[in-house]
């Protein structure tokens, strides 16, 4: 039978291949989907993975989309580095939301550039604080971080909507449960005219440049990958794992908080109750799928970003259900882990 | 005689890679008769045992049971068969209750109510007492190894293995355990006994089998043989010894750059021994030799003299005249102290890690590694290419992980990532370990070299011909407390091995008068 | 008064059951060393499962069988990353959930807006008629009884039997019980598909019978309260009975201050349960005297 044996060395070759293997198999998986759902396999196919990239304005909304994914994921590849499990960016993105929309409402009648400077300075925060909790709570009592920050993530969810519901429904808009419009100094400006991208995407790249800065070059990167991978050579390295949880959790909650600033003050231009498809989840993928480094991070946020577009695409085209998106994502990451297995073993076949 | 043979070994050989961990061993086991088997850590007698028990499957050789040609495949079999093993690790489960414990190792037809009986039984006939209804983890050293024996006792085993079994015992739980064996024996049951307990071997065994590199180096009747001489055959006798006269001498320095005074530290169950009131000097120039068995508290040792972890206990650490015992790893690396950690693969090197990144790993006192708190990376791998071009390691790159090397070159370059922060003192744990004999003597050529340079070194090994040839002094640590520590020229390997052994030194005093 | 007293026991033992299914399920996949991540993911598509094949099929009771199905086959593809790629556990967990969630999605689709069936009465009327007690004891679904008893069925296995103790000790050390002949890996499926069948249980029991209708996203991290909860229950499965009764007694007084009305916005009372299941983890992690979790958890196992 087929077995595995552990490789000598990681092989660079499977860890630049399997992220397109894994694509690609997900690609036969969609197909195969597809027919079973009773759909045409090969238009369906193409309206979700190329029809997006055949028109200016799916490029536009393709990068778009990428801006928060590719944040969510750029945070907690620092984290995942260190084998700290941060999985509730979504809550952190939420309440950076709800800290930009604060800001935003507060300074409603002022004007200046500086609005925007502290309406997405109020999302990190608002990200920071959120992720905080979890990592004080591990470095406090031990509690696993995984759990707490999920749960964190559905009292941020409902938080946010009391809020909108609440003290910051717009006064004038009928009792619908949303804030009033920002108003022009708290939005994000237009990148490419007549489309929504704005400029979150630039600061998105600068910020990948820097955190890949930061990992590569930085102490703190340095100390992350010692503690990722073993945590007796930490013990050598003099690395305090504590630390490096806090730290690790408040630049996770920060990016995720920017993307929910971002979205609040970009895309949306209010704070509704429904802030993010689950970009905070999807950032986990992204994450993987870049392999933990910046710059493939940028990439993943884009594949995954054609998956959201590709899924309204073909909602519309083709009355596809619209959960085919969640399933793609998630099939792609357990496809992803299959052929990360090839990284460090190899198959032999053993009588 | 045939009759009384349990089982027999014709020329059972297992490597693992290049390394021949036993060697065409041959070996006859009797009915009533406690076997001893004797040799240094790395020996081959594990090895050798895992294979008799079906835990490890041998390349080559034949097993005989009762006469007859048998195959045994896992433990399972070894077990029905009538083989019962006490292994020296692995082998209970913390979070059970002893008659849990028990129950797993006998057939399924058995139930844990009739077990409690039978413990009961059993333990009352030996004098291993053991309460069934009790968790393993709450149990003594003592008492987890009498449930291990009961555990083999209840399968009626014909032949009895039992691995170290006292270099875990006290004194007195150890002779408790000699005569439940004697007795045993009595019974017609075959015992092989591994131990590097020379006094014991001598008292209880009736013969004995004594391996080197994995090959039976001697058969003896220890009652008949004298216990220096069974242990300079276990170390190697004369013949591999390598002389301290082919060294250039140096002179040792008279400042103390290390001190160690009464330091005691307990973190049990992290690190499974204690240290006990432990001193220690090391002068400029000095290379100081620490021997002593696995397990006997180095691990520990080398924590608490590297900084890693910090004395809480009493006891003071102090490096040229000032106290470190609070100085945390990274400060004391700055103050010149250099430490080699024994494993490799995850502690002084990351497997999976390129070496610019191994080199950069503990690098603390180098200047310009990093400027403020960034990396410079062109000087780290210009520091990653000096140390494999001053210290020979032989690798592909050194963009490439470091598990592309051999043991042998990856030590070099931790070694030389030590070296060239040029530290005042070097703790050299087992620095040699698993290494071919050319990689070992360019080890030592450094450590030589460092010392006539004026730095003080101290060695933990063992290898005791490393520690004679290399060492001007030496103290054995044996179940964390240390011995004297002897000028090397004046003491002989084979009382260096009685104090491992755990012999009182007054008897090690005896042995050197005669 | 009695009215809201009696309501509230029933409605604290009927949102209870799909945790103490789920959480009694992982507490065996854990005690045998393994930390499946994807009980979200399980109840997900349980509840999907079931509740698709009870539609279809006209039976709840197939339907429940179907939910058992359905976490299974998921949580066999964990066991299969796990214990034969070898692939770290929390990452396996983590997309099994995300996986899940999104194909039960994509099935449950087509079964948005319908409503359940009725279930037959497991006591005969007398019983039930009985003033309060025939309410408090005798009304419930034969699957309500089954998810009390389990706890006590699942304890006397892990603690009793001899099967019982090979799971904990393959969870307590896997090398020795290697070294002792148990084969690990079949061990650890075994508890893996036990998990995820009762995980797949919960949640057909959540669209099956409790609501029970199928809505997106209707696990509502029960899986990870059930995660929680196992962490809480110290790895023993009577306490993870309490425990859940616990939950099930806080979404209750949650639901009956919203009713109430006490001009609190009700999501700060729904966000409780989750605050609730926070605040138990640190004070269960922080006494170290109850953490007694397996010791081989999370580890990977590779037998050369």
């Amino acid at each position: 039978m087929l077995i595995l044996k552990p490789r000598e060395e990681g092989s660079r070759l499977m860890l630049w291949l399997s992220p397109f293997f894994a694509v690609f198999v997900m690609w036969v998986f969609g197909g195969v989907m597809f027919w079973v759902l009773g759909l045409p396999v090969l238009e369906g196919l193409g309206v979700f993975f190329l029809d997006p990239l055949l028109s200016l304005r799916g490029w536009s909304e393709l990068l778009l989309k990428a801006i928060p994914l590719a944040l969510c994921g750029l945070g907690l590849s620092f984290g995942f580095r260190a084998g700290i499990w941060n999985i509730g960016a979504e809550g952190q993105l939420l309440m950076g939301a709800l800290g930009g929309s604060v800001v935003a409402l507060y300074f409603y009648e002022v004007e200046g550039f500086w609005v925007l400077v502290l309406v997405l300075l109020g999302g990190v925060l608002g990200g920071m604080l959120w992720g905080l909790i979890p990592a004080l709570l591990k470095t406090w009592s031990g509690a696993s971080e995984i759990l707490t920050s999920l749960m964190l993530t559905y009292v941020a969810g409902l938080f946010l909507s009391a809020m909108v519901h609440g003290p910051l429904r717009d006064p004038d808009g009928y009792n619908f449960p949303e804030s009033r419009l920002f108003s022009d100094s708290s939005l994000v400006p237009i990148l490419w005219e007549g489309t929504r991208l704005h400029w979150g995407f630039v600061v998105m790249l600068v910020l990948a440049f820097l955190l890949w800065l930061v990992m590569s070059r930085h102490r703190l990167g340095y100390w992350m990958n010692v503690c990722g991978g073993s945590s007796r050579a930490a013990l050598y390295a003099g690395v305090d794992p504590k630390k490096m949880v806090v730290i690790s959790f408040l630049i996770s909650g920060g990016f995720a908080g920017l993307a929910g600033a971002f979205e609040v003050s970009g895309s949306l231009g209010q704070l509704v109750p429904v802030v993010s498809p689950g970009y905070g989840f999807t950032g986990i993928i992204v994450a993987f799928l870049g392999g933990l480094h910046p710059l493939g991070v940028v990439v993943g946020s884009l594949v995954l970003s054609l998956t959201y577009i590709g899924g309204e695409n073909a909602q519309i085209a083709m009355n596809m259900p619209s959960a085919v998106t969640g399933v793609f994502q998630g099939a792609l990451l357990l496809f992803l882990l299959a052929c990360r297995t090839l990284e460090s073993y190899r198959l032999v076949w053993r009588r | 005689m045939m009759d009384s043979t349990v089982l027999s070994l014709r020329g059972l050989s297992k490597s693992y890679g290049a390394k021949r961990a036993c060697w065409k061993v041959d070996m006859d086991l009797k009915k009533g008769c406690i076997h001893g088997l004797l040799g240094e850590n790395g020996a081959g007698k594990s090895t050798l045992v895992k294979m008799m028990g079906g835990v490890v499957r041998p390349d080559e050789g034949e097993i005989a049971w009762e006469g007859e040609s048998v195959k045994i495949r896992s433990p399972l079999e070894g077990r029905r068969l009538g083989i019962g093993m006490v292994f020296q690790h692995f082998s209970l489960f913390d979070a059970l209750t002893v008659s849990e414990n028990v129950v797993l190792g006998l057939p399924p037809d058995w139930h844990e109510g009739e077990v409690d009986e039978e413990i009961k039984r059993v333990s009352e006939i030996y004098g291993l007492e053991v309460d069934p209804k009790k968790d393993v983890y709450s149990l003594t050293v003592g008492e987890r190894q009498r449930v291990e024996i009961v555990r083999c006792l209840l399968q009626n085993p014909k032949l009895l293995i039992m691995d170290e079994p006292t270099s875990v015992l006290t004194p007195q739980e150890a002779d408790r355990l000699i005569e439940v064996l004697v007795r045993l024996a009595g019974e017609g049951c075959g015992i092989l006994y591994i131990s590097h307990r020379l006094a014991e071997v001598e008292e209880m065994c009736d013969e004995a089998t004594i391996m080197r590199h994995g090959e039976v180096v001697a058969r003896v009747v220890p009652k008949e043989e004298k216990a220096v001489l069974m242990a300079s055959k276990m170390m190697g006798g004369s013949y591999e010894k390598r002389t301290r006269e082919g060294l250039v001498k140096w002179d040792v320095g008279s400042d103390v750059v290390l001190s160690m005074e009464g330091v005691n530290c307990d973190l049990r169950p992290e690190y499974g021994v204690r240290l006990r009131d432990v001193h220690m000097e090391v002068r400029s120039g000095e290379i100081v030799g620490i021997a002593g068995l696995a397990g006997n508290g180095q691990d520990l040792l080398g924590s608490v003299l590297s900084g890693e972890v910090l004395l809480e206990e009493g006891g003071l650490i102090k490096f040229f005249g000032e106290e470190v015992g609070g100085i945390g790893v990274v400060g004391r690396r700055r103050m010149g102290m250099g430490y080699i950690p024994e494993d490799r693969q995850g502690h002084s090197a990351l497997l999976n890690f390129d070496l610019v990144g191994n080199g950069v790993l503990g690098s603390d006192s180098y200047e310009g590694l990093w400027r403020g708190s960034w990396l410079q990376k062109d000087k780290a791998r210009d520091f990653a290419e000096g140390i494999v071009k001053e210290y020979d390691v032989r690798c592909p790159g050194v963009d490439h992980q470091a598990s592309s090397l051999s043991g042998g070159n990856l030590q070099k370059f931790v070694m030389g990532r030590v070296l060239k922060q040029r530290p005042k003192l070097v703790i050299a744990m087992q620095p040699t370990w698993g290494l071919d004999v050319g990689a070992a003597s360019l080890i030592h050529g450094y450590l030589i070299d460092l010392a006539r340079e004026g730095c003080g070194i101290i060695l933990v090994s063992q290898e005791l011909d490393e520690l004679m040839t290399l060492t001007h002094r030496l103290g054995v640590l044996s179940e964390g407390c240390m011995s004297k520590f002897y000028p090397t020229g004046e003491i002989k390997e084979e009382e260096v091995g009685l104090l491992m052994g755990g012999l009182d030194k007054d008897f090690a005093e005896e042995v050197k008068l005669c | 008064m009695e009215e809201i007293l009696i309501s509230g026991l029933v409605t604290i033992v009927t949102a209870s059951c799909p945790l103490i299914f789920a959480g009694v399920g992982e507490v065996v996949t854990e005690r045998s060393g393994v930390l499946n991540l994807g009980v979200e993911g399980m109840m997900a598509m349980g509840a999907v499962g079931g509740f698709a094949v009870a539609h279809i099929s006209g039976s709840a009771d197939l339907g429940l069988l179907a939910s058992i199905v359905c976490g299974m086959l998921l949580s066999l593809l964990f066991g299969f990353f796990t214990q034969y790629l070898l692939i770290n556990q929390v990452v396996s967990g983590l997309s099994l959930t995300i996986f899940g969630l999104g194909l039960s999605a994509l099935i449950g689709r087509d079964f948005v807006g319908f409503s359940g069936l009725g279930f037959p009465s497991l006591f005969p009327d007398f019983l039930r008629d009985i003033p309060v007690l025939g309410r408090v004891l005798f009304d419930y679904n034969y699957v309500v009884y089954l998810s009390l008893l389990s706890p006590f069925l699942v304890s006397w296995f892990l603690f009793k039997t001899r099967a019982g103790i090979v799971v904990r000790a393959t969870g307590d050390n896997a090398e020795a019980a290697h070294s002792l002949g148990i084969r690990v890996v079949k061990v650890r499926m075994l508890s893996i598909m036990f998990g995820g069948g009762m995980a797949g249980l919960g949640g057909g029991y959540l669209s099956v019978i409790y609501t029970p209708l199928w809505v997106e996203n209707m696990v509502a991290g029960r899986g990870w309260v059930a995660l929680a909860l196992v962490v809480f229950a110290a790895w023993r499965p009577i306490l993870v009975l309490w425990g859940a009764l616990l939950f099930g007694g806080i979404a209750i007084i949650q639901l009956n201050v919203q009713a109430f009305g006490l001009g609190i916005q009700a999501q700060y009372m729904t966000m409780f349960p989750y605050l609730a299941t926070v605040l138990v983890l640190v004070v269960m992690s922080k006494r170290s005297i109850f953490q007694k979790s397996p010791r081989s958890l999370g580890r990977l196992f590779f037998a050369d």
